[in-house]
């Protein structure tokens, strides 16, 4: 992976600014995210102490590589977007610095903004994050096998190792509350807000595996419904913002008992075989989201019939593999390659218990025009895309060093 | 030609009286063959070559041959019409190439009915004339009156025709017979006549409410469409019927493909749209067919395109042909199969009313709902109101199957008693079997037992029973008939046309048919019942679209009413 470190204060940045900018924020997904500088967590904290402070953030863009030229274009051709690239004036970049020089070719007209100073090759530690071990000769740094960490590297060459920090910008008072009660107790939160991400800022955890902050809500997986007061229905939390007043329930007996049960359907929709799973270290694409539900959900087998069949398992792309088998069809990887891959080159095929996620027009990824930019490997949920440089074959020294692309 | 004003419409009601389709003025007899799919598919196609070659053979010019949709009665079929100057129309039924010839040979040549094949007297527009004329309508001679009037069978009397006013009169391949029937005068009230609010009003206060199967009142819909800004809004016509057991619409479509055309011109004066989409499934190669030729015919009188009756509006139909996927009759599934994608339905928020078909203003009726706006229009709310149960307006069609007699069609006024429906007019076979339950809205519906038989034909009492009026599929289930075998016929059904989108109808859906198969194996425990009860309540709960939500309805009703017979299988 590229080493990059912030090189500008976040008063340095707001001197590159003016109130009067459009301001999109273009954040990289792939190696700068693990840097702790872009991917999607970080765009949205610097919109936030923007917008606290006065500017005008008028959209915001999350881009699986940045540094691929083609897949910019078509970032900035996508006709869904075409309204707000033409309004804005400004770009903040949140990739290594190939990233930017892309972003400036690609946005000509427009003022684009880079954070980071670029170092050199480096991996992905367990015990010490991302380490520079091939830093360019810039740098005036020696090759180390061990690598230095990013406070030793943000001392030596004057840099910042972390992200911008929200106590630099303003406390938004101007922001707009809403009451809601959630399970007896009354919150204020802030308006927009699904009712998901509500909970998750007052710490309430609702289960689910089909959304991601990233994504949009698709509502598939119906783990997240919960009961609001007032809806015959249950509601998916995932997709329905808060409303002033709302009253919701996120847990009890029959949502738990509905949870169980889909639960257990999931698990015998496929063989779900933890000892075969690719999912690998957690700290590059999170742990297994099912396995920390079903032992959330303290279960130990389904009740229903378990489906035997094997699906083949694609090994054909060069970065990732494909095993269908544990797939849970939530779509993630699906809207990931449409909106973060701007691509759309996977999809569904067939139809009820036979779907299945597909690359290209039904082939397998190396026959496909995957792009191999890996937004689909950070969106899955379970081992079924995994990056293949990060399976483990069960060799100790793996443990310390997991090489990212 | 076009159509710019009532004149011209008056003219062609004129000519087509004039020409003798109905006064016959240079001809003496008139042969219709009525050939909606179910004709064509018991041999009406044979009995209409054999009727010409016939006639060709013989060198008269005084015969006339037609063709029509479904008469209403299919397991009749197929089913010929001979109308003589002067006399009653006889109704054949089981007609075949033998008979078709006595037929030409006895009535058509010789004048003298061939009793032994008539299945009735008259002609189902002219019921109400013929119960007021006590059996009888003015100039038309009564030669057998052994043959029952058609007034006299309960099948017909009992029916109430809006939405079938013109079924089995007029051939749906012609324009002008549809505006002899005063087709297209309500178009043009609405267009020169109405403004916006005054079509939703009329429509809102008539009660006339979504016959699709959620009843949502069409008045209100079309006001929040009404409502939405945008430059595009689109009227998308519901016609992919695909409930097992179930075929109105396509009965409608194929006979009277201009009632829904003019409903649909009507929705879009009202809402503002100028392009309407009929969605309308593939396996319905004729509806398909005599749809485009009608919109092809309404162009060229241009009551569809530009400046329709010269009142300055737009309005254009095409027709867009499903896939094949049941689950797209779903609305949001609907929209994304026009928009080229994959027919899953999505959250319904926000309204397709708001966000429809490329994310503009959409509206979405079913058929019957469409073809129920000219009538209504032409004839006041009032009139419209006074059909029916307080809370649910004018009349439904039901397409009755299973284990009856008469199988077909029928248009009866909301809140009829089921029984009414099946004892007296589907009537129950002689053989001594006994109907123990009817499954009402195919597989999304539920069944009613035979001790609720006198439950209205209506939204709610049927949703409180457990059951839905659904879009009008009823199936008369005979005693010897397992529940539990019923049960899984629909459960499997859902299972295949599930989109696979969310989990609980994908997974569920797979679960409860294993389940189902465990059971009817023999296999079945008594905790595998509690499993599946359990397992169809938490799909009903968390499944993302109606396809889902409903699927496992037939589980559960079944459990309701025949919990025994699951119990008898697993002991």
């Amino acid at each position: 992976m590229i080493i990059s470190l912030r090189d500008i204060s976040y008063e340095g940045l707001k001197d590159k600014l003016t109130k009067d900018d459009k301001i999109v924020l273009w954040s990289c997904n792939t190696c700068i995210k693990f840097c702790g500088i872009g991917g999607y967590d970080n765009m949205v904290l610097l919109e936030n102490m923007l917008t606290a402070d006065g500017y005008d953030v008028i959209g915001k863009e999350l881009v699986s590589i940045a540094c691929m030229y083609s897949l910019t274009e078509q970032h900035r051709d996508n006709p869904d977007k075409s309204e707000l690239f033409e309004e804005a004036t400004t770009i903040i970049c949140l990739a290594c610095e190939d990233g930017y020089e892309i972003a400036e070719a690609v946005f000509k007209d427009k003022k684009v903004i880079k954070v980071v100073k670029t170092l050199g090759v480096g991996n992905f530690t367990m015990d010490r994050g991302p380490v520079l071990t091939a830093p360019f000769e810039s740098t005036g740094l020696e090759q180390s096998d061990e690598g230095y960490s990013y406070p030793e590297i943000a001392e030596k060459l004057g840099l910042y190792p972390t992200f911008f920090s929200r106590e630099e910008a303003r406390d938004d008072s101007s922001e707009n509350l809403v009451n809601i009660n959630i399970n007896g107790s009354d919150y204020k939160v802030k308006e927009n807000l699904t009712i998901m991400e509500a909970c998750m800022e007052i710490g309430i955890e609702i289960p689910h595996l089909c959304s991601a902050p990233d994504l949009t809500p698709d509502a598939n997986c119906r783990l997240c419904l919960v009961k609001v007061k007032g809806e015959k229905e249950l509601v998916p939390a995932c997709a329905v913002s808060v409303e002033d007043g709302m009253e919701i329930i996120t847990e009890d007996d029959e949502l738990n008992h509905n949870r169980r049960i889909l639960l257990e359907l999931e698990l015998a929709s496929h063989e779900h075989n933890c000892l075969t799973c690719h999912k690998g270290n957690p700290v590059i694409a999170g742990s297994c989201e099912l396995q920390n539900l079903v032992r959330r959900f303290g279960i130990k087998e389904s009740r229903f019939e378990q489906n035997n069949e094997e699906l083949p398992i694609d090994t054909t792309s060069p970065v990732l593999l494909y095993d269908p088998n544990k797939c849970i069809l939530c779509g993630r990887c699906v809207r990931a390659c449409r909106e973060i891959a701007c691509q759309d080159n996977l999809g569904f095929v067939n139809r009820g218990s036979e779907t299945v996620v597909a690359a290209g027009a039904n082939k397998d990824f190396a026959e496909s025009p995957c792009v191999t930019c890996l937004a689909c490997v950070f969106a899955c949920p379970t081992g079924a895309i995994t990056e293949k440089v990060a399976h483990y074959t069960g060799e100790d020294w793996q443990e310390e060093l997991i090489f990212q692309s | 030609m076009l159509v710019k004003d009532l004149a011209t419409l008056e003219d062609i009601k004129n000519e087509v009286l004039e020409k003798g389709r109905f006064k016959k003025a240079d001809k003496r007899v008139r042969v219709t063959v009525h050939m909606g799919t179910c004709g064509i598919a018991s041999g009406a196609k044979d009995v209409l070559d054999t009727f010409k070659g016939l006639l060709k053979d013989s060198g008269n010019k005084d015969v006339k041959i037609d063709t029509t949709g479904c008469m209403g009665i299919c397991s009749k079929e197929p089913l010929v019409t001979v109308e003589v100057v002067g006399q009653e129309p006889i109704i054949y039924e089981y007609v075949d190439i033998d008979k078709a010839t006595e037929i030409f040979d006895t009535h058509i040549e010789g004048g003298k009915i061939v009793s032994k094949y008539a299945f009735a007297r008259g002609r189902e527009c002219e019921i109400e004339e013929r119960l007021k004329g006590n059996g009888k309508v003015k100039s038309q001679e009564v030669l057998d009156d052994s043959i029952k009037g058609i007034e006299e069978i309960p099948y017909f009397s009992l029916q109430k025709r809006i939405v079938m006013r013109n079924r089995g009169v007029i051939d749906p391949f012609k324009i002008d017979d549809y505006i002899a029937r005063d087709g297209y005068r309500a178009a043009y009230k609405a267009l020169s006549e109405m403004d916006q609010g005054d079509i939703i009003e009329t429509v809102s206060e008539s009660g006339l409410r979504g016959r699709g199967g959620a009843g949502f009142p069409t008045g209100l819909k079309w006001r929040f469409a009404s409502k939405a800004e945008s430059d595009q809004k689109y009227i998308i016509c519901n016609a992919d019927e695909g409930d097992p057991g179930a075929y109105m619409d396509r009965s409608v479509l194929e006979s009277d493909p201009h009632s829904v055309i003019e409903g649909m011109i009507i929705a879009g004066k009202a809402i503002g749209a100028t392009r309407g989409y009929i969605y309308c499934r593939a396996e319905y190669p004729l509806a398909v067919e005599i749809l485009n030729r009608a919109i092809s015919q309404a162009r060229r009188y241009g009551l569809l395109g530009e400046d329709i009756f010269g009142t300055g509006f737009d309005f254009d139909i095409a027709v867009y042909e499903g896939a094949g996927a049941f689950v797209c009759g779903e609305e949001t599934a609907l929209i994304k199969s026009i928009e080229g994608g994959r027919g899953n339905p999505r959250l319904k928020v926000p309204y397709p009313a708001e966000k429809g078909l490329f994310k503009e203003p959409t509206i979405i009726d079913n058929v019957e709902t469409l073809a129920n706006v000219a009538p209504i229009i032409l004839n006041g709310s009032e009139w419209f109101a006074g059909i029916g149960t307080k809370k649910s307006k004018g009349t439904k069609v039901f397409s009755i199957t299973g284990d009856i007699e008469n199988v077909g069609c029928i248009e009866v006024p909301i809140g009829t008693p089921v029984r009414t429906v099946i004892e007296e007019m589907a009537i129950c076979p002689e053989d001594g079997k006994k109907i123990k339950a009817v499954q009402l809205g195919g597989p999304s519906g539920g069944c009613l037992p035979l001790e609720y038989l006198d439950t209205p034909l209506d939204y709610e009492p049927l949703q409180e029973l457990g059951t839905i009026m659904g879009s009008g599929g009823m199936i008369a289930i005979a005693e010897d008939k397992s529940a539990v075998d019923i049960a899984r016929f629909f459960v499997k059904f859902c299972s295949d046309e599930s989109c696979g989108k969310c989990l609980p109808c994908r997974e569920g859906t797979r679960q409860m048919v294993n389940i189902l198969d465990k059971i009817c194996s023999g296999n079945g425990t008594k905790e595998d019942i509690d499993i599946l009860e359990d397992l169809a309540h938490v799909v009903k709960k968390t499944a993302l679209c109606g396809l889902g939500k409903t699927a496992s309805n037939p589980v559960l009703s079944t459990l309701k009413y025949f919990r025994d017979e699951y119990e008898q299988i697993v002991e």
